[in-house]
């Protein structure tokens, strides 16, 4: 049985975009839920997912915005925030455009990043 | 030593091709010996609970396959009831407290909350998730 002798360290990776569906909000919740339960809890956006926060979204009336959705992680304690550097460079965002405070990493920091945690869960 | 594993699968039916891989995984987990703690449905993973899918005489019957799985290991079925309510997979309580003119899960699931998964995740030895991709 492994044994882990300090609370499990979650790393959640966000590939998708926000608004295919609910699926950022699902995955929100998720993360909401594990820092409820007092978890450490980081989370990594990659790919597309960098989309998720970018400031200023203006969403139509009936789409929750994900702007404002995303900005609730700091509230539950969620503030191990990162990037991945070269889906960051791909969007054509910098970290001035982005709605919360995150670390940029490259490929070897995101394995780094991963080696730190004990679960990880894709969106 | 045996090890346990928890399993959270967010694709099913023909729409996802998680939900074969991620049986096929646990099926090989528990034919090797090791523990299935729980098998947990997110995202559109939650339809594999409706009871009221046809599958075609050619195609495997993948509801059937979980259910086969959890009669030999003894796992829990999980869907999230969140995720299942808004993809019309309710149970019979929900049904009466929504009032809706049928219930849709099959009693082979448990529709619970998310606080489940992160149980799964928090006292499983492994963790695995199966992306809808």
């Amino acid at each position: 049985m492994t044994t882990v002798a300090h609370p499990k360290r979650l790393l959640y990776l966000i590939r998708a975009t926000p608004y295919g569906g609910q699926r950022a909000l699902e995955t929100l919740d998720a993360i909401l839920v594990s820092a409820a339960f007092d978890l450490p809890v980081s989370v990594l956006f990659l790919d597309q997912g960098i989309w998720q926060l970018a400031a200023g979204q203006r969403t139509a009336s009936g789409i929750k915005n994900m702007t404002s959705q995303w900005q609730v992680l700091p509230e539950y304690d969620v503030t191990a925030l990162w990037a991945c550097a070269s889906s960051l460079a791909a969007t054509g965002l910098t970290l001035n455009d982005l709605c919360l405070p995150v670390k940029v990493l490259d490929a070897a920091g995101q394995r780094d990043l991963m080696h730190q945690h004990d679960v990880i869960l894709n969106d | 030593m045996s090890q346990s594993f928890a399993i959270i699968v967010h694709g099913a039916g023909p729409d996802s091709g998680a939900g074969a891989l991620a049986l096929r995984f646990a099926r090989a987990a528990h034919d090797s010996g090791q523990r299935l703690y729980r098998v947990f449905f997110y995202y559109g993973g939650v339809t594999i609970a409706s009871d009221l899918a046809v599958t075609a005489q050619d195609e495997t019957d993948m509801q059937a396959e979980w259910l086969a799985l959890a009669a030999d290991s003894g796992v829990e079925l999980a869907v999230c009831v969140a995720a299942a309510q808004r993809r019309g997979i309710i149970n019979a309580d929900e049904q009466r407290r929504y009032d809706k003119p049928a219930a849709s899960s099959h009693s082979g699931f448990a529709v619970v909350g998310l606080g489940q998964m992160i149980d799964a995740v928090i006292n499983a030895d492994h963790c695995v998730t199966f992306p809808a991709g």
